[in-house]
């Protein structure tokens, strides 16, 4: 078919069209070559305006016609790109040429409209695409930066709520030791069998809402990245059994049995015994709080690369399409639980978080109405013999000791703190010598000498951290022998804990006070007195 | 219609209005995510409640505020990204007619699934430009109409625009030239 076209209709077929004869010279030129080159006259050579990029090879007009070469070329002043193909015609070769696409970021400086692009090929169109995809590209661009600012100020707020969840559980363990302290003291003054129980209520109602700031306070570590794990050598079999006992009569008033299957992982291991025992309980707790008869199991063995510890029930159960859910944080497999059952819903999410961070999981197998099997997987080694034999010397108590002479100054700004800590030690003998805060602490220290010193942390005037720095550089000046100083603080998140070291604390006692372990911190500080290690 | 034009909408809210009256917009469009992607297709549907709601909130007509939307749309295509585009209509009110349907052909190659409208010019003289507009949406003449005065804008060409009636499937307008074009 041989078709015939006017030069005008050629020219908007191809508006950068050029006709050669066979030495390049340059015959005819398309108005949008002219356009921008307008000194191009017929008679110049090509190649006084144009390279070559494409043939590479010396341009032939009739090889370029012959083998269909695909030619680019470009104008010596770098405006123009133009590509296309050769064409042999009675007045001579004639170019067919469009702006390149390539080109098309540069159309719109360049100057080039609607005009300047053939009405039969698609230069115009991709670069039209090509600057719509920049237009796109801008935009996701803007769409991430928004997510991220989103992302940024979810995260501010989160950790806002985790300060205010730490903040408050500060603030409510304060009242709270006045509460647990004093009624200790009071069980321990009181025979009237009717007002023990009352006081009893007192007490586990108080450790109830301890146990739930403590859950809290757990969260808040966990999403601030403050949550640091020890590793020290512990009995793995002790740990299970301990948590196994502790909940036999918890058990027994239901009604449920209570197995225990743990002699595969008898040994020492390296962790931390009590986030473990913090999953292990939670996991029971959970497991009789669901159970209305049967029994509950703890069940342990080893694995490769750690150990498997499995709490299994006989009770309620859970809906497989609800698995994810239990272990989300305020979550409970359904919202009537709450009312039922009680609890916070965070206890499995902690301990999910906390089987994380010792690079395990916890699985959940279970069926309604035919109970469930939690599994914990810990990544976490057993010490060999001869390490865990060492171990055991260490753990020796030391002997008991009197404490009826022991001279004890507590800096405490709290009058219940103060009433709490006089009480307790009263019951042991010890009388007990108050002042305000560390200044008033660092004044009586200097004035006579103490057996120990129990030091609160936030005071007014001066900090606990800052009288015991200050004691402790007094004590290097003078060559005083060192006083053994015991930080009392509801702030013993682990990461505090270097901290308070670092200032010379000998020990910290955490808040509400819990009589035995205050009393065991005072017997290991005169141990050490005694064997002369003092801190 | 595309995101693009949504997206236009917003940004003409937010500079008069502010963002409230954006997230009253969408509240009132009973519309949750304000966040369109140009290249993105929306049912008219949304297009139109967008719309009405903005009327609402703004206090103006529909045609009004599609009329104002014209304007600000020949803005949005003017600046950033878009100028590409824009710059191939030309330099002049005429170029710019002139070529206006094949800048249309163009995107509408770009993307396939776009109902752009067509133009094409009917009649044109040193006075006044006849423009056929074809569209398979109703109801938009009011936008068209302030596109066409945003254009006279955009190429600093004093001048008006009037819708002149429909000839079977066009929508005409007018576009007056004051003064004339030079001869």
């Amino acid at each position: 078919m041989d078709v015939g076209l006017t030069g005008g209709q050629f020219e908007n077929f191809f508006p950068c069209y050029l006709v050669t004869n066979q030495a390049l010279v340059v015959q005819r030129v398309g108005r949008s070559i002219t356009k921008f080159l307008p000194d191009l006259l017929p008679g110049d050579r090509l190649d006084k305006w144009f390279i070559f990029d494409r043939p590479v090879a010396t341009p032939d007009p009739a090889a370029l016609v012959r083998d269909q070469t695909p030619v680019q070329i470009r104008s010596i002043d770098g405006r123009l790109h133009l590509s296309g193909c050769v064409v042999e015609q009675d007045f001579g070769f004639l170019f067919c040429l469009s702006h390149s696409p390539g080109r098309a970021a540069t159309w719109s400086e360049l100057g080039l409209t609607v005009d300047d692009f053939s009405l039969a090929d698609q230069s115009l169109a991709i670069s039209t695409a090509i600057s719509l995809q920049k237009t796109l590209n801008a935009e996701l661009q803007e769409t991430i930066e928004n997510l991220r600012t989103a992302r940024d100020e979810a995260m501010a707020a989160s950790r806002a709520k985790s300060t205010f969840l730490s903040v408050m559980s500060h603030e409510i363990r304060t009242p709270l030791n006045g509460i647990l302290g004093m009624t200790q003291v009071m069980i321990r003054e009181t025979s009237d069998e009717q007002t023990l129980s009352r006081l009893d209520i007192v007490r586990q109602s108080g450790e109830g809402l301890l146990s739930i700031l403590n859950d809290l306070l757990d969260l808040s570590r966990i999403e601030a990245g403050k949550m640091a794990l020890e590793a020290i050598p512990f009995d793995m079999f002790e740990l299970l059994s301990g948590a196994h006992s502790a909940f036999i009569s918890l058990a027994n008033n239901k009604g449920l049995s209570m197995r225990l299957d743990i002699e595969a992982v008898r040994g020492r291991y390296i962790g931390d015994p009590t986030r473990i025992r913090q999953i292990v309980t939670n996991l029971l707790s959970n497991a009789i709080k669901f159970t209305e008869s049967g029994s509950v199991e703890v069940s342990a063995r080893c694995i490769e690369g750690g150990l498997e510890i499995a709490v299994t029930d006989t009770g309620i159960g859970i809906d497989p399409a609800k698995f994810s859910e239990i272990f989300g944080e305020f979550r409970q497999a359904d919202t009537s639980i709450n009312r039922g059952f009680g609890g916070t819903g965070l206890g499995l999410s902690i301990a999910r978080d906390l089987a994380g961070l010792m690079g395990g999981m916890i699985t959940v197998e279970s069926r309604p109405g035919e109970g469930s099997r939690f599994t914990v997987r810990l990544a976490i080694a057993r010490k060999n013999d001869r390490e865990a034999e060492i171990d055991h010397a260490e753990d020796a108590l030391p002997a008991p000791v009197s404490l009826d002479s022991l001279r004890v100054l507590a800096a405490e700004d709290n009058e219940v703190n103060q009433l709490v800590l006089r009480k307790i030690l009263e019951q042991f003998g010890v009388t007990l010598t108050v002042v305000m805060n560390g200044r008033e602490a660092v004044d009586a220290w200097t004035s006579k000498p103490w057996d120990v010193i129990l030091m609160d942390i936030q005071m007014p005037v001066m900090s606990g951290v800052e009288a015991t720095q200050l004691i402790r550089k007094q004590e290097a000046l003078t060559q005083r022998p060192s006083t053994p100083i015991i930080a009392l603080t509801a702030n013993t998140m682990t990461h505090q804990l270097p901290e308070y070291e670092k200032a010379g604390f000998s020990g910290v006692v955490a808040k509400p006070i819990q009589v035995g372990l205050l009393m065991q911190a005072l017997l290991d500080t005169i141990a050490n007195l005694e064997t002369g290690t003092r801190a | 219609m595309f995101g693009m034009i949504h997206r236009s909408a917003r940004t003409m809210v937010l500079e008069q209005f502010g963002p409230a009256a954006w997230d009253q917009i969408l509240a009132s469009a009973k519309l949750d995510d304000g966040d369109f992607v140009s290249a993105q297709s929306y049912p008219d549907e949304v297009t139109f409640r967008l719309i009405t709601s903005a009327a609402d909130t703004a206090g103006l007509t529909v045609e009004q505020t599609l009329q104002a939307f014209g304007h600000h749309w020949v803005k949005t295509i003017n600046t950033g990204v878009y100028a590409n585009v824009m710059a191939i209509l030309g330099v002049s009110i005429v170029d710019a007619l002139t070529n206006l349907d094949r800048m249309h052909a163009s995107i509408q190659i770009a993307m396939p699934d776009a109902q752009l409208p067509q133009f094409v010019i009917v009649s044109q003289d040193e006075r006044a430009i006849k423009l056929a507009y074809y569209s398979k949406r109703d109801g938009l003449e009011s936008f068209v109409l302030g596109l066409l005065e945003g254009l006279l804008n955009r190429y600093n060409q004093p001048g008006s625009v009037a819708f002149s009636g429909t000839d079977g499937e066009a929508r005409l307008f007018t576009i007056t030239l004051a003064p004339p074009l030079a001869a």
